[in-house]
């Protein structure tokens, strides 16, 4: 008989075998002898005080019980991550393990699919924002803006204040902040016009000075008018030579004007519409695309995917560069603070731009567009509701203010009939009194529509019966 | 020999779009087209978009092969081994995923109320009581997104910290080890602090003598890892926390080499005051080419006012959790919402697989597989092992191609590609720093000794191949889709955007 | 390792050379260029720009790292090589001659003795640990 007939089952061996094995190689007894070096007064005598271990059957079993205690609820929340519906294709490749699984490219010989994805996904934001080139991805929205601002004061290296539009939104505001604090800059804020809801110009010509290294704001901005003055707004910053900072939001770039048309210098936004789900807000994935300078890209942090050919000239290839401006790299000469970023997103982000394709794109954002305005439109109607507050056009969130009472209230009484309605604006901004900010997306079905009006049809009629 | 599938593959591009029908956005409700009958005067005029964004036409099926194509062409964890130090590459459990994907995490709001997140509430606080025990620390942090910026947070909290003593413009410094990854000193500088760079000494370890001059009543915190860079035990720890705390200094510890000891030790009972987890790193969640993970970090109590809001309770009266924002020292907010919740829930389901014995087993068998390695491959007499070669490492080690390179040309690097030919990942090269021709590897505990066997074969190979055959080596790889490339080229002249690439096609 | 031997040399690895009574053209050596490889970019300062001896006057960038041209001697810029910008790679290839970085106009003549000569640097080069 062949020995190849009758191969033993070589995984038949004892883990002990083979540990002991390994022990005896080493010369040691006992694994505990490659911990000599750790004072005894160091080690840890206990037993870790955490539960485990679990089969899979039994943890999932016990996650899913702690799962449902949540309560599912049609949500009109947004606020820079909203619901929008994920492809089964999108789904589908960002969890093949050959990408969800692998390193951060540095080898690119073997990671040539992944370098490649991440080029298409800085391509298409690059094409939806209109500027020249997008990096690899930020932490979120929040610290895109926060690095934005940081790279436009290196820039201008003798200028140490920003202007921030005070139509952000407060959880943005408050990582900015943060970022800011550090290397000592400082920041004012340019107000809105309150019957528009838009940047109020005057206000924006008398705080821009040569102290000003940048102005940053939204489009549309978090009470979700868009700044029909975008231009005016980009070049006014431009007569003192700072830079115009947006942000925006992608799928609306289906139908708006691409800031790199109207002067943006830099566009950084969340990219979590584009195919990544909410997961109670996080994972996501920031952009961040600049015009293409020498200079400039050199104080652009995270990462860049670029092209190049291989040393022999014969083909093309992708690889991670110009990555001196890494944090790892520049060591304590470092400008910004990134490194593994959000790459398996930013990937199934280019999926999705793929996927959706220009048509696809735009008619996703005239679903949110007129199903927004429809809904402000219809919730005017009711007597105790005001809707928008802000006469300027809105893309897909929108304010809604109770004229009797308290939007606390009336958010509960929603929360009773299953529905979260808004962002209340309450404690951020009391001057518009009680309002929150309402979103819709190609996610909200007219039968959601509908449950959302009749829910707020008998709570106007309550409010009126008071 | 292995493979990797070749494909010379088009970029979406330049894929020709087909007549079969492409992807279909749902219809507008007929009740809003009724109501809003012209929807092209809801956007001012100045604010149209006049050209459609240039994105691809492609049909599902044209996608589905194309990132089928992408996917062969990416090297995983699935795929093979990965001995990179400082990475902790280890299996990312397929049920992590699976749980980390249901809909009651991924459609979930950060907005939504508390009572209707209640299991998310309650997920995110039985991870910091796990993550708080487990570094020794009172409560932990869950927000930053990954290592980089839970160092940044612990540096903002210790920042605040000290400003709360009166003392934020005396204590001006930030300590590091020259054997620190680069985060360390990058992150000091983006809070504000000024470096200050502590030679080793000869074996490797924190010169004792060099900390004590370069402390001061300057000094706000010390960065150190442990086990530091080099695999070594910080053996003089407690002496190390002394000095630091003497002075009024805080001490910070970088979570990158945590698989080495848990269960095993604790930062917290070394003395350290606040800690990073890279949870893409030892608690097994994916690293995504690149990301996404998260950064958990860890204080103790006199630093758990200042901790990023909100942080996560249970309100014992009402059997209610709730997310607490009511934390007036705390430094605001270091990212949207509360994190990468979905990655932490990959953590958590990573913890309860293991239990207290399995993560302590974990470590064991990282440092284990780490020894044996280490000593498989010095065996081969081909690289050295500097800074205390007669100390056991922990859970990584760092070989130098010092010696190899003189004798045969042959440099860590074309060491590295040639590794990519015999179907392995290479490991961390040229880190740290301290290191000539530095060879860093890390094998994890999901190596079985059958592939540690097989990998000092292969690097036995290349070896031989050194000496008696260098061209393989020096022209390495060969086997994969495609061979060195030209870096050079892509820094003086990028190429980052398909729109640059026809910008430089026209410029031709 | 190339030595010029008409240029005085700074510790850090930069060569100064009298083109005039007190301006002096500024490089960086044979040897620092080898160490950093492919230069990809410079950026230089603008003229008219005053440093002190050891300030930094210029970042270069190379495909994996970044290292800093300090000024070896103090005084006023008073001309860049704007050829780098395109043909960064002229340091690496001509490190002592079209490499040239930027011209300072001297305001302490005193400094230049004190750069080290040719074989002093070459002596300091070899007890380098490389």
């Amino acid at each position: 008989m062949e020995s190849g007939l009758f191969m033993k089952n070589k995984s038949e061996g004892s883990a002990k075998d083979i540990q002991k094995e390994m022990e005896t190689f080493l010369g040691i007894k006992d694994i505990d002898e490659l911990y000599q070096d750790i004072p005894s007064s160091v080690l840890f005598k206990r037993p870790l005080e955490i539960p485990g271990p679990m089969s899979e059957r039994d943890l999932s079993t016990y996650i899913d019980k702690i799962l449902s205690m949540n309560q599912k609820v049609i949500s009109f929340l947004g606020g820079g991550t909203q619901n929008h519906y994920i492809p089964a294709l999108v789904k589908e490749v960002i969890t093949k393990p050959e990408l969800q699984n692998s390193y951060t490219p540095y080898q690119p010989e073997v990671a040539q699919g992944m370098l490649q994805g991440i080029f298409e996904y800085q391509s298409l934001i690059s094409e939806l924002t209109g500027l020249d080139v997008t990096n690899a991805s930020m932490y979120d929205w929040s610290t895109a803006i926060a690095e934005a601002l940081l790279m436009s004061v290196r820039l201008l290296k003798n200028r140490k204040k920003v202007l921030i539009t005070s139509s952000i939104h407060p959880d943005r505001l408050s990582v900015v902040k943060n970022y800011l604090d550090g290397p000592n800059i400082d920041y004012e804020f340019v107000k809105i016009d309150n019957s528009t809801g838009e940047i109020d110009l005057a206000d924006l010509k008398i705080k821009l000075n040569e102290e000003v290294a940048a102005f940053y704001f939204e489009n549309p901005n978090c009470f979700g008018v868009i700044e029909r003055n975008a231009e005016k707004i980009c070049d006014l910053v431009h007569t003192i030579e700072a830079k115009a900072i947006v942000g925006v939001d992608p799928i609306s770039l289906g139908i708006l004007k691409p800031p790199g048309k109207y002067g943006a210098d830099i566009v950084v936004g969340e990219g979590q519409g584009l195919g990544i789900p909410i997961s109670f807000g996080g994972p996501h994935v920031g952009f961040f695309s600049i015009n293409y300078d020498l200079k400039t890209i050199r104080q652009m942090p995270g990462r860049l995917v670029g092209m190049t050919k291989t040393k022999d000239g014969k083909q093309r290839a992708f690889v991670l560069t110009l990555s001196t401006r890494e944090q790892h790299i520049r060591r304590e000469k470092a400008t910004s603070n990134i490194c593994t970023n959000q790459s398996i997103l930013a990937f199934g982000a280019g999926v999705y731009m793929s996927l959706l394709g220009p048509e696809g794109l735009k008619e996703t954002a005239e679903y949110c567009l007129t199903t927004a305005n429809y809904l402000s439109q219809k919730i005017n109607e009711l007597k105790h509701f005001e809707s928008p507050i802000f006469s300027g056009s809105h893309y897909n969130e929108f304010t809604v203010r109770v004229k009797k009472g308290k939007i606390a209230v009336v958010q509960k009484m929603l929360i009773e009939r299953g529905i979260v309605a808004g962002f209340s604006t309450v404690n951020c901004h009391p001057e518009f009194g009680e309002t929150a900010i309402f979103c819709t997306t190609e996610m909200h079905t007219i039968d959601d529509l509908n449950k959302l009006l009749t829910s707020l049809e008998e709570i106007d009629k309550k409010l009126g019966g008071k | 020999m292995t493979q990797q599938a070749k494909y010379k593959e088009p970029l979406v591009f330049e894929i020709e779009t087909t007549k079969y029908e492409k992807y279909r956005p749902p219809k507008i409700p007929e009740e809003v087209t009724k109501t809003i009958i012209d929807s092209t005067k809801l956007i001012p005029k100045e604010m149209v978009r006049e050209e459609l964004p240039n994105l691809p036409r492609l049909a599902e099926f044209q996608l589905a092969r194309h990132y089928t194509h992408l996917a062969q062409m990416t090297f995983s964890v699935d795929t093979g081994f990965y001995p990179l130090g400082s990475c902790t590459m280890k299996y990312n459990p397929k049920i992590n995923d699976f749980i980390s994907s249901d809909p009651r995490i991924t459609e979930t709001h950060p907005f939504q109320p508390d009572e209707t997140v209640q299991g998310n509430i309650r997920i995110l606080y039985e991870t910091d009581k796990m993550l708080s025990e487990l570094a020794g620390m009172a409560r932990t942090t869950l927000q930053p997104s990954a290592g980089a910026q839970g160092e940044l947070t612990g540096i903002l909290v210790i920042r605040a910290y000290h400003k709360d003593q009166g003392e934020e413009d005396t204590r001006t410094e930030v300590i590091v080890p020259d054997s620190a990854h680069g985060t360390n000193p990058a992150t000091a500088a983006m809070a504000g602090y000024r470096t200050i760079v502590i030679k080793s000494k000869d074996n490797g370890l924190v010169d004792l003598e060099a900390l004590k001059s370069a402390v001061s009543e300057k000094t706000a915190a010390l960065m150190l890892t442990n086990p530091n860079t080099l695999g070594l035990f910080e053996e003089e720890i407690l002496e190390i926390a002394k000095v630091v705390h003497d002075v009024g200094g805080l001490l910070y510890y970088d979570g990158a080499n945590f698989n080495a000891i848990m269960g095993i030790c604790r930062p917290g009972d070394m003395g350290f005051d606040a800690i990073h987890f890279n949870v893409h790193k030892t608690l097994s969640t994916p690293h995504g080419g690149g990301g996404p993970g998260a950064g958990p970090v860890g204080v103790v109590e006199k630093l758990v006012p200042y901790l990023p809001k909100p942080l996560p309770e249970y309100d014992e009266k009402n059997k209610k959790y709730y997310m607490n924002f009511n934390l007036p020292k705390s430094i605001g907010k270091i990212r949207g919402y509360w994190g990468n919740f979905s990655v932490l829930v990959r953590a958590y389901v990573y913890m309860l697989t293991l239990g207290p014995d399995g993560l302590k087993r974990a470590s064991q068998q990282a440092v284990l597989n780490s020894n044996y390695l280490k000593k498989k491959l010095l065996e081969l007499k081909g690289w050295t092992l500097p800074y205390s070669p007669k100390v056991p490492r922990k859970h990584e080690f760092v070989l130098s191609g010092d010696d190899l390179h003189k004798e045969t040309g042959i440099s860590t690097l074309d060491v590295a590609k040639r590794l990519l030919d015999l179907g392995y990942h290479a490991p961390t090269i040229y880190f740290p720093l301290i290191v000539q021709d530095a060879l860093m590897i890390e094998p994890t505990e999901t190596e079985s000794k059958q592939t540690l066997d097989e990998f000092t074969k292969a690097m036995a190979q290349i070896l031989k191949e050194s000496r008696e055959n260098p061209d393989l080596v020096l022209n390495a790889p060969q086997t994969t889709p495609i061979t060195r490339l030209d870096e050079v080229l892509a820094a003086k002249e990028p190429i980052l955007t398909w729109r640059m690439y026809q910008q430089a096609k026209l410029e031709k | 390792m190339k030595i010029d031997e008409k240029v005085k040399y700074a510790q850090s690895h930069e060569w100064a050379r009298k083109e005039s009574d007190d301006v002096f053209i500024v490089g960086i050596s044979d040897f620092a260029q080898s160490l950093l490889k492919d230069i990809v970019y410079v950026e230089l300062p603008s003229e008219g720009t005053i440093f002190q001896k050891g300030d930094k006057a210029c970042d270069i960038e190379s495909v994996k790292a970044v290292e800093e041209l300090k000024a070896p001697l103090s005084g006023e810029v008073v001309a860049v090589n704007e050829e780098l910008e395109d043909e960064a790679e002229s340091i690496n290839e001509d490190p002592y001659g079209e490499g040239w970085f930027i011209k300072i106009k001297a305001s302490n003549l005193a400094e230049y003795d004190e750069l080290l000569t040719p074989k002093e640097y070459e002596k300091y080069v070899d007890s380098l640990d490389h």
